[in-house]
């Protein structure tokens, strides 16, 4: 605001103002006796330029050398624009490459919908062994306080219908570089973090482990995308087969959301 | 000598009435389906046949899947027509087998099976013993994985293919060609819509009508890579056995005095985690991990040293403990970095 009421006392004083606006501030006045002060201040600087001799282009005589020395109390050296604007361009784009990246990262499902029929058929089977199942609505009213990524993830189902090959997959190269800092940072992280007890772990883990962690689960999600495709899985339903007397099996190439026991 | 053997074998194949597949069998064959007289039998309820069980322990101990028990106790025939009274002793949950015993066993009544300890690879010729009788069959991989639905634990598989496409194979013990048992078929493929070309089943199929509908279609041919090869003059069916360090440690435990079979496990389920690491879906209560503080929406990354990028490769590891072993578990917990100390439990 100030610098606003600056350059309109400079522009005033330069005689670059229209013919209806300088008469306005002229009549009304340039403000309080500080704005006046500058205001003559102004107009002798562009008087001593005047006067300064003809050496001095006309083009030096502009408003934004003048306003630029009055407001930094200096003149600016001059930039090599080109040099300037390449290395620029250049830092804009890696931002916006690493923005980009950081976004689709952040916005990955902690979980999946399993589209394949059978394998929502095997989810939905009644277990047999109460104690061993996992059931997030028992889950969710044993621990309250707890919300997984699972149980979260079941009310968007916009986001859990993304799946793991539609992750946009990385450059060869970043991900070596990636790699690379990844494990040197988990190195370290590792000689500062040797802790046994989780509840000492809870409480006292040093802030700077955050990036450790971060860089550590984008080492998990390189290694998890760029994962080779091995055998089928064969999932064995208890339900028997009446021509073979054997349990029905079938393949499929990922459990994806099905939990698995250990 | 061998010559003559073999006539006489084959005549005397040729002669007795039985199974369509033992006319099929080569001497060889004969011999193992000779020796496992006294080391197996046909369970059965009233009429029907269930399975088979397999000696393992000369205190009459067989060794059965799940399948074949209806109940406590189950009526079994030997093939020399030994009848037995079998009563339900321990089960197995993560593999489905389970331990029977004899009334008035005497040791006399046959010889237990040996477990196959050599390798077994894909191709290999194994036989089947089906309650109708012997089925030749061979190993198609040995490097497959499977997850059973009602308790959802990884079990690694050896997928076989039988000669007997019209035949109750569950419950059926297969044995190398020197007779060690390699395990019991629990599960077989699910048969191919032979009309849907981009069924998921299509690179298998179940029984005979799944392959004689499959073979009509060339399109259904350039699916069948892993199959378009029998080697018998019959139709195929896939089935799957418990690997064999499972089925080792099965009959290692029934074995044992507690008859009890230790499998590693830390009381969690897992599902992938969408950034890589198994995520802890739950937590049984008192298990070795509700012990050691591991929590729900933790992210296991490393487990004994071994990297962890999803739920497969942490139950593979886990696999791979041993009860009782101390191992370090390394987890993320919102963003922090955790190592936790757990005993592998059973």
């Amino acid at each position: 605001m100030k610098h606003k009421h600056q350059d309109s006392i400079i522009r005033l004083a330069f005689g670059e103002h229209d013919s209806e606006t300088e008469k306005r501030l002229l009549e009304a006045g340039v403000g309080d006796a500080d704005s006046q002060k500058e205001f003559e201040l102004v107009s002798l600087i562009r008087e001593g330029l005047k006067k300064a001799g003809h050496d001095t282009p006309q083009c030096q005589m502009s408003i934004e050398r003048v306003r630029d020395a009055i407001l930094n109390q200096n003149i600016r050296e001059t930039r090599n624009s080109a040099t300037f604007w390449s290395w620029a361009s250049v830092g804009v784009a890696a931002c916006a490459f690493l923005y980009v990246l950081s976004n689709n990262r952040s916005s990955l499902p902690e979980t999946r919908l399993v589209s394949n029929t059978e394998k929502t058929n095997f989810l939905q089977e009644t277990p047999t062994m109460s104690d061993k199942q996992p059931d997030t609505q028992v889950v969710s009213a044993w621990q309250p306080s707890v919300l997984s990524g699972a149980n979260v993830s079941a009310h968007k189902p916009k986001e859990t219908t993304r799946k793991v090959a539609d992750r946009p997959s990385l450059p060869a190269k970043w991900n070596d570089i990636t790699s690379s800092i990844v494990k040197r940072t988990a190195e370290t992280v590792a000689r500062v973090a040797t802790r046994s007890d989780a509840t000492r772990n809870a409480h006292a883990v040093p802030f700077a482990l955050s990036d450790a962690s971060a860089s550590i689960q984008n080492e998990l999600f390189d290694s998890a995308v760029t994962g080779e495709q091995g055998e089928p899985i064969i999932l064995i339903n208890t339900d028997t087969d009446t021509d073979t007397g054997a349990q029905v099996a079938t393949e499929v190439q990922s459990f994806e959301n099905i939990p698995i026991g250990g | 000598m061998r010559t003559f053997l073999s006539a006489v074998s084959l005549v005397l194949v040729c002669l007795v009435p039985g199974h369509t597949q033992q006319k099929l069998l080569s001497l060889a064959e004969s011999a193992v389906h000779e020796k496992l007289q006294g080391s197996v039998a046909v369970l059965a309820k009233s009429t029907k046949t269930q399975g088979m069980a397999v000696l393992i322990d000369n205190g009459g101990f067989f060794l059965a899947h799940r399948l074949s028990i209806k109940s406590g106790a189950t009526t079994a025939t030997m093939p020399n027509g030994r009848s037995l009274v079998l009563r339900l002793v321990q089960q197995d949950e993560p593999s489905q087998m389970v331990l029977l015993k004899a009334d008035d066993w005497s040791p006399s009544y046959g010889a237990p099976v040996k477990l196959a300890r050599e390798a077994v690879q894909p191709g290999d010729r194994v036989l089947a013993i089906l309650p109708s009788g012997i089925a030749r069959a061979e190993i198609a991989n040995t490097n497959l994985f499977g997850v059973i639905s009602d308790n959802r634990r990884l079990i690694p598989l050896f997928e076989i293919r039988l000669e007997a496409p019209a035949d109750q194979i569950g419950g059926a013990a297969v044995f190398t060609l020197e007779g060690n048992l390699i395990g019991i078929i629990g599960a077989a493929l699910k048969q191919p819509d032979p009309y849907n070309t981009t069924s998921q089943q299509r690179v298998g199929f179940g029984n005979s009508g799944g392959v004689a509908r499959a073979r009509s279609g060339a399109t259904e041919l350039k699916g069948l890579n892993r199959f378009s090869k029998p080697f018998g003059p019959t139709a195929l069916t896939v089935a799957y056995v418990a690997g064999q360090n499972i089925m080792e440690r099965v009959v290692h435990g029934f074995a044992s005095p507690t008859r009890e079979v230790e499998h590693p496990t830390l009381g969690v389920f897992c599902r992938d985690s969408a950034r890589g690491g198994a995520l802890i879906d739950y937590i049984t209560p008192n298990s070795p991990a509700d012990k050691a503080s591991l929590k729900v929406g933790d992210i296991i990354f490393e487990l004994a040293g071994l990297p962890i990028r999803n739920q497969l490769d942490f139950a593979k590891a886990m696999m791979n403990q041993s009860v009782g072993q101390r191992v370090v578990v390394k987890v993320i917990r919102n963003k922090d970095l955790l190592n936790l100390t757990v005993t592998i439990g059973k």
